[in-house]
């Protein structure tokens, strides 16, 4: 090996294999110039270490942790987190954000059908999905379309209501401008057979979803009902 | 309804909405992803000083990084190092600044003594300050690779991959680096052997 600034670059900067280093270190031994030279390369990084090294263990300021716990992360991000292992086609991201911001809403398109779209940063149901939450009873559930499982109060005094569709199981909540999701997840694909009874193929993240939302226990048939009867308004 | 987060202090629990909880339950994601955020805080914060030479701009500029990247965190490969991605945005981050409003760094020594805080004594403080003073002497994109290479130990690749340059472009400038700040912290005796240039 012949010594260049290169290599010695390198081996001040850690940037050697312990074999390449211990040869390099045993040239420099006929070399004393270069290991002088080296060694004081060596004092500068440690130098230039040392200078900042108050910073790491300097008290982080409140403004910092807020940033790092409050800021909202991307509604692109949130979405993608929501939708898991969905196709990417499937969600129309192309949107600006400003468009966004002024509660435009997103049209999520899923085999056909909208179901979703995003409105004002919330997830909202819509078209065939936002018609069976309003209207479909679990018992009396059609053929085609998606499914509602159980219905049930939360932590909120809102109604909220399960359901799924052939490759998403979720759960929504009733506001005042619609069923906002609160929960989605793609369904596990042995599962699909399983389309049409109350909450089975319901994804795991579903299911804890619904456990930390729910107070009390589900609606029972005559409860879903009234509720219904009410415009699932909590009176 | 929610109204836009933007700048304001609005407190955590109101800004967390059902969809940010379903994504909490799914894998801890977000609450994992703050807590990498924070514990990268010390780091993030020695290389904006490195960077900015006093600790007011330094805070600025680690704040502004930490938004932009959560912002934008959907622009994020998971498969990637969260620490060298926000390093990243903070690089972007102070060049913008510096070309919008031609920031220069003030001298370290004037209103700024986070960096020499550090030193036990009198002389060693005098030495530290003398090479942080030296660093802000360089020229940006060499003090950025210092920054990375030196004092925070980046591996070349990495640092490449940070400012986005190729390797060879990161070694340069930090050969170029060294002969300046070895120049200014030990004298003219402190060139390179003349074989090796």
């Amino acid at each position: 090996m012949t010594l260049s600034n290169e290599i010695l670059m390198a081996l001040i900067d850690g940037e050697l294999s312990p074999d390449e280093a211990a040869r390099v270190e045993a040239e420099l031994r006929a070399r004393p110039d270069l290991a002088a030279y080296v060694e004081q390369q060596r004092e500068l990084r440690h130098r230039l270490h040392a200078s900042f090294e108050e910073m790491m263990n300097a008290p982080l300021p409140q403004a910092l942790r807020d940033a790092v716990e409050e800021t909202r992360p991307s509604l692109r991000w949130r979405i993608a987190q929501a939708f898991g292992a969905i196709p990417r086609g499937l969600i129309w991201t192309g949107v600006p954000a400003a468009a966004l911001a002024c509660g435009v809403f997103i049209g999520v398109v899923l085999s056909g059908n909208t179901l979703m779209g995003v409105r004002d940063g919330s997830l909202m149901a819509r078209g065939s999905l936002a018609h069976a939450l309003d209207n479909q009873l679990a018992a009396a559930g059609p053929a085609q379309g998606p499914q509602i499982g159980i219905s049930f109060r939360d932590h909120n005094n809102h109604y909220c209501r399960t359901f799924t569709t052939p490759s998403l199981g979720g759960v929504a909540c009733r506001e005042a401008d619609g069923w906002q999701i609160a929960a989605l997840s793609q369904r596990a694909p042995e599962t699909e057979g399983a389309y049409g009874t109350a909450t089975s193929g319901m994804p795991d993240v579903v299911r804890q979803a619904v456990r930390g939302m729910i107070a009390g226990a589900p609606l029972d048939a005559a409860g879903e009902a009234a509720a219904r009867e009410q415009g699932w308004k909590v009176p | 309804m929610r109204i836009a987060a933007g700048r304001s202090r609005v407190p955590a629990w109101k800004k967390r909405d059902r969809l940010t909880v379903v994504a909490q339950v799914k894998d801890a994601g977000l609450e994992t992803i703050r807590a990498r955020m924070t514990a990268a805080l010390p780091r993030l914060r020695r290389f904006a000083l490195s960077l900015a030479g006093n600790a007011a701009d330094a805070d600025d500029l680690v704040q502004d990084t930490v938004e932009r990247a959560l912002r934008n965190l959907h622009k994020w490969k998971p498969d990637t190092k969260l620490e060298s991605w926000m390093f990243r945005i903070a690089q972007n981050l102070w060049i913008d600044q510096l070309r919008a409003r031609k920031v220069r760094a003030a001298d370290p020594l004037e209103n700024q003594d986070v960096a020499l805080d550090g030193a036990r004594d009198a002389e060693a403080k005098l030495t530290f300050a003398d090479t942080a003073r030296a660093l802000q002497r360089l020229p940006e994109e060499q003090r950025t690779v210092v920054a990375l290479v030196l004092i925070e130990g980046i591996a070349y690749r990495e640092a490449a991959e940070i400012l986005n340059v190729p390797i060879g472009t990161v070694t340069s400038r930090l050969a170029r680096a060294r002969e300046a700040l070895s120049a200014h912290v030990f004298g003219k005796g402190a060139a390179i052997p003349a074989d090796l240039t």
